[in-house]
């Protein structure tokens, strides 16, 4: 079919570009960092931390291997990760403005990871640290908190769900903030991840998160044509024979699992989101087939590209990197909201 | 056998809303479901679609009792098209009339070759084909709605319900739907659909149900059901019921007095 194999070629150019902008963002951000590469010398290193044993390399090659390329990957599934959360969240609440640092979903998973972090809980889960499964356990109490506080009160409107979201992350923001207060021999390196960044993170981090993030993508992406349905409505979908209650409560999960796994890691790195899954759709379209991939694809180009600003920016120092997305996200939200009284999403 | 066998139902939300309703549907008949507003027609449709449970009472649909099946069994059985379909997402018409091939799907599978040509054969039937690849949110009302009803022809179900599908669109496409609806009911596909305009119900349907508050006043042809009386009756205005010049059809026509 004519239409069939043009759609098809335009999916698959689609997703070669944003391979290739993602690979491209890496490479820069893996050849700029507080130590200045030459490029033919940053060539080399490539080469040689491809090709010969570690033993071998040149101090370049160390400095990329183990400083910059954990930390770089770590942006790109963080930001893959958070965009991915939003994408299943504004589908499943039909509401474009839905992510998880609006409703309150990454105050909820810092309040975990903080508590388990203050306690110095070492007990291992899953042979994995307990700061993840805690953060997951406040993002989800947090969600649920919030969807069903603003069931009651305001129906399906969107303002009510982005009050109580609004408030719900206000208030467990305090309530960390407190327990940062009053914990002073620990607090430096609290306020360091409390701050949102990927500074001093290694691949014992990326190790950390990745099982998470597979596992929470995963079972996005395996139900991606369910949360096509229920994007349309609640009611079109059970009539395709979805199980509605099922599929949002799997959903829900995940996006809580997402989003507990990068708060988890890097802090509390906001409107990513809320930003990537818009442009995705402009992209792609609204089938969560092609969206969710993009949206992971965007979102991770476009968090390692934040935190190459962030590094280069006030150089030799660093940012937070969510100064740079919410420098990005703060207009785009406020830009959605007038926009949103003649537009369907 | 029957399409649709309903026994002694009752349904209540804050106050009742239907009361102890018995209805049998034919299979294969065009049913036109006709009341006053608040009569219970739409819930009739959410308790058939279950998004309704009903507090008391039994439903059969082709012989199977409704609370036995699981969401993806009712939905190989009978395909339900909402009133009013709000779209929330703007996905083409392809992609929604794919969703109708959602019960016929295992977890993990790909669309394949039966799902193409239902897909194919359904946007056909509804003189979609052409629209496939646009956007729904750059779509007319009438072309919306037969996107959505190509969408549940894919389901490939026995019985399709509708929920005043005619609502919002102009006398030119209201006939045009119905006509669609009519050659599906002449295919062999059990048509049931909620409808306002009685004299559009009259022309069409095969057998009509009249409800009022809650309960069914008459079930049968349009000639038997549309009397002067009853409607009079449950609709609480004055007509005269004369027969369509061309059809022979009952007619209605409002006088301006009230009964």
């Amino acid at each position: 079919m004519e239409i069939g194999r043009r759609s098809l070629t335009r999916t698959l150019s689609i997703a070669a570009t944003l391979w290739l902008l993602l690979a491209l963002v890496i490479l820069a951000s893996l050849a700029v960092g507080a130590v200045s590469i030459p490029s033919a010398r940053f060539g080399v290193a490539l080469k040689q931390i491809l090709t010969t044993p570690m033993a071998e390399w040149s101090y370049e090659a160390i400095i990329i291997w183990r400083l910059r390329l954990p930390r770089v990957l770590l942006a790109a599934v963080v930001g893959a990760a958070l965009a991915t959360a939003g994408a299943v969240l504004q589908g499943l609440l039909h509401n474009g403005m839905a992510d998880s640092y609006v409703l309150g979903v990454s105050s909820g998973a810092s309040l975990g990871a903080a508590v388990v972090m203050l306690l110095g809980l070492k007990f291992t889960f899953l042979g994995l640290g307990a700061v993840a499964p805690a953060a997951f356990l406040g993002a989800v109490l947090a969600l649920i908190t919030v969807i069903t506080i603003a069931r009651r009160v305001a129906g399906k409107s969107t303002l009510g769900l982005l009050l109580a979201g609004i408030a719900m992350s206000s208030f467990l923001s305090a309530i960390v903030s407190l327990l940062v207060y009053f914990s002073n021999e620990k607090i430096q390196p609290m306020i360091f991840w409390l701050m949102g960044g990927f500074s001093a993170r290694g691949w014992n981090h990326l190790l950390l998160v990745t099982p998470y993030l597979v596992l929470g993508y995963s079972l996005a992406f395996s139900l991606n044509r369910y949360l096509t349905a229920i994007s349309i409505s609640d009611q079109t979908a059970h009539h395709f024979g979805v199980n509605v209650e099922k599929t949002r409560l799997a959903l829900l999960c995940s996006s809580a699992l997402l989003t507990a796994a990068s708060v988890a890691v890097s802090g509390v790195i906001g409107f990513v989101g809320l930003m990537i899954p818009h442009v995705g759709r402009m992209l792609v379209g609204h089938n969560y087939r092609k969206l969710l991939p993009a949206s992971a694809l965007l979102g991770a180009a476009f968090l390692t590209a934040a935190d190459l600003l962030a590094r280069v920016i006030v150089r030799p120092t660093e940012l937070p990197v969510g100064i740079i997305t919410a420098l990005c996200g703060g207009p785009f939200f406020l830009y959605l909201l007038a926009k949103r009284r003649s537009e369907v999403l | 056998m029957n399409a649709i066998e309903i026994s002694n139902l009752n349904f209540s939300f804050d106050k009742p809303v239907l009361n102890n309703i018995s209805l049998q549907l034919r299979l294969g008949a065009f049913t036109g479901i006709l009341g006053p507003n608040g009569a219970g027609k739409s819930t009739i449709v959410k308790i058939l679609s279950r998004w309704f449970k009903p507090q008391n009472g039994t439903v059969r649909i082709k012989g199977q009792s409704l609370p036995q099946l699981s969401q993806r069994q009712l939905a190989r059985l009978l395909a339900v098209v909402e009133q009013d379909t709000h779209l929330n997402s703007d996905i083409s018409v392809r992609e929604l009339v794919a969703l109708g091939r959602l019960p016929h799907q295992s977890f993990f599978a790909e669309e394949n070759g039966q799902d193409r040509k239902a897909i194919e054969n359904a946007l056909q039937t509804t003189g979609m084909t052409a629209f496939a690849s646009r956007p729904l949110s750059s779509l007319s009302g009438g072309e919306k709605q037969r996107a959505r009803i190509a969408a549940a022809l894919a389901q490939q179900t026995e019985i399709l319900i509708l929920d005043e599908p005619t609502t919002h669109l102009d006398i030119k496409h209201q006939l045009e739907l119905l006509r669609l609806l009519k050659a599906l009911a002449e295919g062999g596909l059990t048509v049931i659909t909620v409808l306002h305009d009685i004299n559009l119900a009259a022309l069409f349907c095969d057998d009509i149900v009249l409800l009022s508050s809650g309960n069914i006043v008459m079930t049968g042809a349009p000639q038997n059901v549309l009397t002067s009386e009853q409607i009079e009756a449950v609709y609480d205005c004055k007509v005269t019921v004369y027969p369509h010049p061309v059809y022979q059809v009952p007619q209605i026509a409002l006088l301006k007095g009230t009964s």
